[in-house]
């Protein structure tokens, strides 16, 4: 895996913002951010062949991960910041691939950080699992969550904010539709429980119209994810 | 005319008598007298003019007949190795009452006195009997005169003969005479006819009347009538096993020939008992089992509802002690012999020695085992140590010496042995403690741990979080490992304590444990609880308010205010340091060190972000760096209140 640092010269990732639909306020200047180890890849020698690389993993000692060796990663969106409600986020979804290790630990997932008391702080987080809870995604090749807000499943966790654990989106809606999400995180830190590591791909995610792609700029250029 | 003779010496007389033919035609001669011519005699012609003469030796024998008879009792013997029997031998010889032989052997000298050589020359000789009633031929037979067929002029010659006398003609008191008609064909002058005087055969010479018998055995007996000996010889075994022929032969004694011989054979077959057995070994192997328990943490220091995870190890492990080695098997007797075997004893030692206790059961000693029959029996040892040896059982037969009628006569005794390896390579292990239940006062039943299968030392490893405590203070983590053994009960039991300081001034934790304890992953999230914190003064231009866990682990990972991760960046750098700095003051920790350096900072942050980094002076630079480090050392416990256990 390479980190982003050093592909400065090559590549850009690029998060094409279309504005906040339903944001109170301005719209935000941030957009996705690398999260702790998370890298960019390149795939292949397609010039659009890249990912990012999303891994965790742990050393073992017997059955226990030794956490101070715990590595996690992830995309981060703080786009929401500043007013996006619950219920204004129409669309979430990612195309990801997993490319070692297995789906476990609700690793990987959507993360929202949800303010209840309107402090300008999380109080909790609504994951949203991409696979049955408490499986998380599918194994094998590239995979589309499709939109899992239009999902009847019961992929929300809302334990963290007094709901079920095994809630839908229309729990979700009722318990938290007016509250300000402050950020969404792709995650990926399941390797405390899965020895051989996760790793996962993301090569596309969505919320709203505020989109993520990887693609290669056509000159060299500084890395920036806008 | 009559002659007595009186020995054998004066028995050949020769008669030099020329007869003539009347005489012969008148005596006892039919034969000659058939020469005799009936028309009177012619003038005599010119040819050959014989004369001749006889002598006559008499023989008279009688040869007895032998036979020969060879037996032996027993002629088989079924012996076990040591046994001895004797077997008897009988040499029977019959002498028959003999048979008589006589014949006359002698001479018939004829001289031709010419003038014409002979033709056709013929010689008969003819025996006459008078056993006392007159005289009759018994006996006729031609003389060969191939050696000198032809007698010329003046030549003469003697021609041998012999002549047998009829069996029913020989008596010792008859009277005998020979004669001889001689014949040729061409005109004689006169054909002589002679004969000898009266003979007596008297008493006859014995043959063959005394015999020598050897025996290949060695012995050697003279019969002179019908008789029989005995002798006997003893086999053992297993030195006589097979067959032993053994021939008599007679030799008579007046000539040293060889007569008529007879065999016998005594066919000696051994047998040896078989003794097989086993061995099976076995001892006691006796585990001891030690448990050591220890923790990667002895003492802790932490800050105020801070969590530590410590990971525990307890190991057992086993030695053992071996005793009580033993060898234990079966013993089988085996009778192969068509006759029951007497047994004496059975035993068994191991080498060493070891005297094993043998039991045969019902069985008693002396023991008769039968014919093809076995004797089963068991045997037991205790040995000092596990060293190789070997096993051997001992029968011991009862040996006998058999006379030829078979009656036993106790004689010696013969052991019969079979070994077996004693070996501890594939012993039966009696094991005494080889499992023992294993337990933790925090981890619970580590279940059954057991030597061989579990292959010690076995260590159980396990993790543990030590806190959050909400107080200041000290506190103890005890814990301890323990055992109890499966068939004893034998216990241990080992301990590790961790010791907690928790200051009341709290401490500092490094970016490091902020980033990973953000609400990723199984640790819980330290982070949020303490937000929002401000980088750069509340509502700078430029300043951060950092609102989510997520947004922190952004800038504690150095991708500043542009989300572009660069480590070069010392504004980056300041980022994450001032933000644990923040944190750590927020969770408790005495700030007094780094008040004035906080200040500082958010007030360059309130108007500076990442993007500035690279247009700052080198002196803007060098003070960013030294906020940053200053930080850095407080956040690492080098200053301030001091550094909690990460």
């Amino acid at each position: 895996m390479n980190r982003a640092k050093s592909l400065l010269p090559v590549l850009v990732v690029a998060a094409f913002l279309a504005g906040a639909a339903g944001a109170a306020g301005p719209p935000s200047e941030e957009g996705w951010a690398l999260l702790s180890d998370a890298a960019v890849a390149r795939l292949g020698p397609d010039p659009n062949s890249w990912a990012i690389e999303l891994g965790s993993a742990c050393g073992f000692n017997g059955d226990e991960c030794d956490l101070k060796t715990f590595r996690f990663s992830g995309v981060h969106l703080d786009k929401a910041q500043g007013g996006l409600v619950f219920a204004a986020i129409s669309e979430l979804s990612a195309e990801y691939s997993l490319k070692a290790g297995r789906a476990a630990s609700r690793s990987p997932r959507f993360q929202l950080n949800v303010d209840t008391d309107g402090d300008g702080v999380p109080n909790g987080n609504v994951s949203v699992y991409l696979g049955l809870v408490p499986a998380s995604a599918g194994e094998g090749g590239r995979l589309s969550t499709g939109n899992l807000l239009q999902n009847r499943d019961s992929r929300f966790d809302l334990s963290e904010i007094g709901g079920s654990k095994e809630g839908t989106y229309g729990d979700a809606l009722s318990l938290i539709g007016s509250l300000p999400v402050l950020g969404v995180q792709f995650v990926v830190d399941g390797g405390w429980e899965v020895r051989e590591g996760q790793t996962v791909l993301v090569h596309s995610l969505k919320l709203n119209d505020i989109g993520l792609s990887v693609r290669v700029p056509p000159a060299p250029a500084p890395i920036a994810l806008e | 005319m009559h002659l007595r003779i009186t020995s054998r010496k004066h028995r050949r007389f020769q008669f030099a008598l020329t007869l003539a033919l009347g005489l012969l035609a008148a005596g006892p001669f039919p034969a000659l007298a058939q020469l005799e011519s009936p028309a009177p005699a012619p003038p005599q012609p010119q040819g050959a003019n014989l004369a001749a003469s006889v002598s006559a030796d008499p023989h008279y024998t009688r040869t007895f007949g032998w036979t020969i008879d060879k037996s032996v009792t027993p002629g088989t013997w079924n012996l076990f190795r040591g046994d001895s029997g004797t077997s008897q031998y009988t040499i029977a010889v019959t002498k028959d009452s003999g048979t008589d032989a006589a014949w006359f052997t002698g001479e018939v000298c004829v001289e031709n006195n010419g003038p014409d050589a002979t033709q056709s020359l013929a010689i008969g000789i003819v025996v006459l009997y008078n056993p006392g009633g007159g005289w009759s031929q018994v006996a006729a037979a031609a003389v060969d005169v191939s050696g000198n067929p032809l007698l010329g002029d003046e030549e003469s010659h003697c021609y041998g003969y012999s002549v047998n006398i009829p069996g029913a003609s020989i008596s010792a008191s008859g009277h005998y005479m020979v004669g001889a008609n001689v014949s040729i064909s061409n005109p004689q002058g006169s054909l002589p006819s002679p004969h000898t005087n009266e003979f007596l055969l008297l008493s006859p010479t014995l043959v063959h009347n005394a015999i020598t018998v050897n025996d290949t055995n060695g012995g050697s007996w003279q019969f002179s009538a019908s008789d029989s000996v005995n002798y006997t010889k003893t086999f053992a075994c297993d030195a006589d096993a097979g067959s032993h022929g053994n021939t008599a032969t007679i030799t008579y004694d007046d000539d040293q020939t060889p007569g008529p011989s007879d065999n016998a054979s005594v066919t000696v077959t051994c047998y040896a008992l078989s003794v097989s057995k086993d061995a099976q070994t076995s001892f006691t192997r006796t585990y001891d089992w030690t448990i050591d328990k220890s923790a990667d943490q002895s003492s802790l220091t932490l800050s105020l509802n801070q969590s530590f995870q410590v990971n525990y190890s307890v190991q057992v492990n086993a030695t053992h002690t071996d005793s009580d080695w033993a060898v234990s098997g079966s013993i089988s007797v085996n009778n192969p012999a068509p006759m029951a075997a007497t047994i004496n004893s059975v035993t068994d030692v191991v080498s060493g020695p070891v005297a094993a206790s043998v039991d045969c059961g019902s069985a008693t000693f002396p023991y008769s085992l039968a014919a093809g029959g076995t004797l089963s029996c068991t045997y037991s040892a205790d040995l000092p140590d596990a060293s190789s040896r070997t096993n051997t059982a001992t029968a011991t037969l009862q040996n006998h010496s058999y006379d030829y009628q078979g009656s036993p006569t106790a004689s010696g005794a013969t052991d019969f042995s079979g070994s077996a390896a004693v070996s501890f390579a594939d012993a039966t292990i009696n094991e005494v403690d080889e499992c023992i239940d294993a337990s933790d006062t925090l981890q619970g039943s580590f279940g059954a741990v057991c030597a061989g299968a579990d292959t010690p030392p076995k260590t159980f490893s396990y993790s543990r979080t030590v806190g959050p405590y909400s107080t200041c203070g000290d506190y103890t983590v005890d814990n301890t490992a323990s055992y109890t053994a499966n068939d004893t009960g034998a216990t241990g039991s080992d301990g590790w304590t961790v010791n907690v300081h928790v200051p009341c001034s709290g401490c500092t934790l490094t970016i490091g444990y902020w980033k990973n304890h953000a609400g990723f992953g199984p640790q819980p999230d330290m982070v949020t609880p303490l937000l929002p914190v401000w980088l750069g003064t509340s509502g700078g231009a430029k300043s951060i308010q950092v609102t989510t866990a997520a947004q922190a682990v952004g800038l504690l990972s150095f991708t500043g205010s542009n989300n572009v991760f660069d480590a070069s960046n010392g504004i980056n750098k300041l980022y994450a340091q001032l933000l644990a700095a923040k944190l750590n003051i927020a969770n408790g920790a005495d700030g007094s060190a780094v008040t004035s350096t906080i200040a500082a900072a958010d007030a360059f942050l309130a108007n500076n972000n990442s993007t500035n980094w690279s247009g700052l002076s080198k002196a803007q630079k060098a003070q960013v760096l030294a906020w940053m480090t200053t930080l850095d050392n407080y956040n690492n416990g080098l200053t301030g209140p001091g550094h909690c256990s990460e």
